[in-house]
């Protein structure tokens, strides 16, 4: 107690000048009682049991820092007892009240719309008052040269280059203390004290600080190293924000040149497609970034129109600039030939030097119509073979290469092949980005996908053929696609007299019996949309005839969970008609009408002879490529019916 | 599909249904009629009045269980059958086979 006492008793004279310093009291702790401290308060121990504390806020403060510490300092050493403990007590006061001081005034001008450099000279004006320094420097390297700001003038590119020098050599903290040492390390530099380091940021692009006398040696204290070494956090964090900034702004300015070559590249695709006599054409191009090297091509003239598909090998940028060039090349045939192969022959000659030089080819299908659309000729130069949809037998033909890929020979064949086209075929030009997609199980979607699709979808316009293509190819690898450039043009020979159905829905499942449900889904939403209102019973037996038929499937025909089931419900003026595609295994069915015993009911096979019922036609095909083909019409009541 | 079981007295039991039963669910639905037939209950009704939707596979289960009650003198009858449960019934003509209900009451009483 006695300790305590003699303790208040020094302290008597300095609580009211502490008092009206800081506005606040000071007051001291005894025993076990430590004091918490926190960012903005101070403490020390003054004799073992005391703790002496006092609480400081910069925004009370109204004079400079120094001042205000040293009045502190004066009074404490006279107050106090013990010198050598208030001496040290002092030093690091300062030091604790010149580092948050800075870290402070750091914080405010991180936080303003200064640049890095202007924040980063300012701050070291800062820490150079601080520490009582006349100069202070920050050299920004950049291509290998580095660029020195000073917060006074006149210094010259020796002196920087000297200490440049010295602080290479020295990495880490250069520290001179003395004329002496400031002559050794920085030869010509001209200081009586120096501090500095290179701060750890990326070093392509390094950066180095420092502080330094002109006029009286400075014996640097731990409290000065103390706050160099936090100036240098602070730095390095300001440097580092600035550098993750810039990148942004760069991959922008890569985004923007992107999107400006993506608009050239989408600009070069046709913006109406002629339509030959009888024919009608759709074509759409998804590049697997902004740009790729897929383009499709429409030209009419000449008589004819031609339709040219070509993937450029390998993707992004390079691959757009040449498909750019090959465009060029077969367009500039276009005016004088309409023989696809002699066009194709001389795109190569043109084309070859430039595509050897930079080990790239290129693959084209190229198709002429005449206009009167009266004969169609092909070549492909080894591009994914189109397909042919020919509608007299559903059969899926494969148009394959006729030449080689662009780029491979110096000379190659004009060689063309007719394809005959009757009404109702569609020719579908792609390139390999439609079918090389998996699904969540690792399945291609493949040509035997594709012709699927083709073979369900054939009596659509040729639009809704490319939409529903385009968003199998979509369902199918679902959200973690890795895409690639994808082209798709449907081409379709419309019938004599087109019906086109006026409402229509396309779905595909998994062929496994869970999926039923999602069958019964689509025949709702179908019914949902009709334009016609069919009583609920006549649509009951829509809907159980369709489920029978995809049950079968599922059962007898596709290994469950190994293919797709795709389905068409469309509605024409007279009817509904009821298209299901797979490729399992044929389907045998017996076409003889089911025995009914009402005592002894059979416990299956009951699916067949609803659907028969319910329908008024059906048609069953096996087709070649393994498809089994389900065409299933019903007449409309006639009440509902749009035309008779 | 899920289902509840309702035991009465006089081997009497109500099975409640609900969801589809299809060519998917079949299998399940014939079990449980063979299961609730092997624990002694031969008078069956089923309730389908929160079912969605029936197939012939369906129906052909409900076919089996009756057949299984058939053997053991007990019988198997419907309730609340909606339009389109009546369509598959009648397209297969099943509806010439499974007495139909629109009360339970009506059903258990006559099971008595």
């Amino acid at each position: 107690m006695s300790d305590q006492n003699e303790i208040e008793h020094q302290l008597t004279g300095l609580r009211p000048i502490w008092n009206e310093l800081f506005g606040d009291v000071l007051y001291v702790a005894y025993g076990d009682d430590m004091p918490t401290t926190d960012a903005l308060a101070v403490c020390h121990e003054m004799v073992p049991g005391a703790w002496l504390i006092g609480r400081m806020r910069s925004t009370d403060l109204r004079v400079s820092a120094n001042a205000v510490l040293k009045g502190w300092a004066v009074t404490l050493q006279a107050a106090a007892t013990v010198e050598v403990r208030t001496q040290r007590l002092v030093e690091q006061l300062v030091t604790a009240w010149n580092r948050l001081g800075l870290m402070h005034k750091a914080a405010l001008l991180m936080r303003s719309p200064l640049g890095a450099e202007q924040i980063c000279i300012e701050l070291m004006a800062m820490a150079c008052d601080t520490v009582e320094l006349d100069v202070a420097f920050v050299g920004l390297g950049r291509d290998g040269y580095v660029r020195f700001m000073w917060t006074q003038n006149g210094f010259t590119n020796f002196q920087e280059a000297s200490i440049l020098h010295a602080l290479i050599r020295s990495d880490g903290l250069l520290r001179c203390d003395t004329p002496d040492q400031c002559n050794r390390m920085i030869p010509g530099g001209g200081f009586k004290s120096f501090i500095g380091r290179r701060l750890l940021t990326d070093a392509s692009r390094p950066v180095y600080i420092g502080m330094a006398a002109r006029e009286t040696p400075h014996t640097y204290n731990a409290g000065d190293i103390q706050i160099f070494e936090s100036l240098v956090e602070q730095l390095t964090t300001v440097i580092e924000i600035d550098r993750l900034h810039e990148q942004q702004v760069d991959s922008e300015s890569i985004r923007r040149d992107m999107e400006l070559a993506s608009e050239v590249q989408t600009g070069m695709l046709p913006l109406t497609l002629p339509n030959p006599d009888g024919f009608s054409i759709a074509a759409m191009l998804k590049p697997a970034s902004k740009v790729g090297g897929d383009l499709y091509d429409v030209y009419s003239g000449n008589g004819s129109v031609s339709v040219m598909v070509c993937d450029v090998s390998g993707k992004g940028f390079p691959a757009a600039l040449l498909s750019f060039e090959v465009r060029a090349a077969i367009r500039s045939q276009f005016h004088s030939a309409n023989h696809p192969g002699v066009i194709l022959r001389n795109a190569n000659q043109s084309l070859y030097e430039d595509l050897v030089r930079v080990n790239r080819f290129v693959t084209v299908t190229l198709l002429s119509i005449r206009q009167d659309g009266s004969s169609v000729v092909y070549s492909n130069a080894g591009h994914p073979s189109a397909l042919h949809y020919r509608a007299s037998d559903h059969q899926i033909l494969h148009l394959e290469s006729t030449t080689f890929p662009l780029g491979i020979f110096a000379n190659i064949s004009a060689a063309v092949q007719p394809i005959d086209m009757e009404a109702g075929d569609v020719l579908l030009l792609y390139s390999d980005g439609l079918t090389e997609v998996e699904d969540y199980k690792g399945r291609l979607l493949g040509l035997g996908g594709i012709g699927q699709l083709l073979l369900t979808l054939n009596s659509l316009p040729a639009e809704g053929i490319l939409e529903r293509l385009q968003a199998v190819h979509g369902q199918h690898q679902g959200e973690y696609a890795v895409s690639d450039d994808m082209t798709i043009v449907v081409i379709k020979k419309l019938p004599e007299n087109p019906v086109e159905p006026d409402i229509y829905l396309h779905w595909r499942i998994e062929g496994d019996l869970s999926q039923l449900a999602s069958v019964s889904d689509s025949i709702q939403h179908f019914a949902a949309n009709l334009a016609v209102e069919v009583d609920q019973v006549w649509f009951e037996e829509v809907h159980l005839a369709v489920s029978e038929a995809a049950a079968n499937i599922m059962k007898h025909s596709v290994n469950e969970g190994e293919g797709y089931i795709n389905g068409l419900y469309a509605l024409y003026p007279t009817h509904i008609e009821v298209v299901m595609v797979d490729n399992g295994r044929p389907f045998n069915w017996d076409s003889a009408p089911m025995r009914f015993d009402k005592d002894a009911p059979a416990e299956g096979g009951y699916g067949m002879h609803i659907i028969r019922d319910v329908m008024d036609s059906i048609q069953y095909q096996r087709l070649p490529g393994n498809f089994n083909h389900w065409r299933m019409i019903r007449n409309l009541p006639n009440s509902v019916r749009t035309r008779n | 599909m899920q289902y509840t079981v309702e035991h009465f007295p006089n081997k009497r039991a109500v099975i409640h249904l609900s969801g589809r039963l299809d060519a998917h669910t079949a299998g399940n639905l014939r079990t449980l009629l063979q299961d609730t037939v092997n624990s002694g209950y031969v008078f069956l009704i089923v309730d389908l009045q929160q079912v969605n939707f029936v197939d012939s596979s369906g129906l052909s289960a409900l076919v089996s269980g009756l057949r299984i009650v058939k053997e053991r003198s007990g019988k198997l009858v419907l309730a609340h059958a909606a339009v389109q449960t009546q369509v598959a019934l009648k397209q297969t003509r099943l509806n010439l086979v499974f007495p139909l209900y629109d009360d339970l009451n009506d059903a258990l009483k006559s099971l008595n």
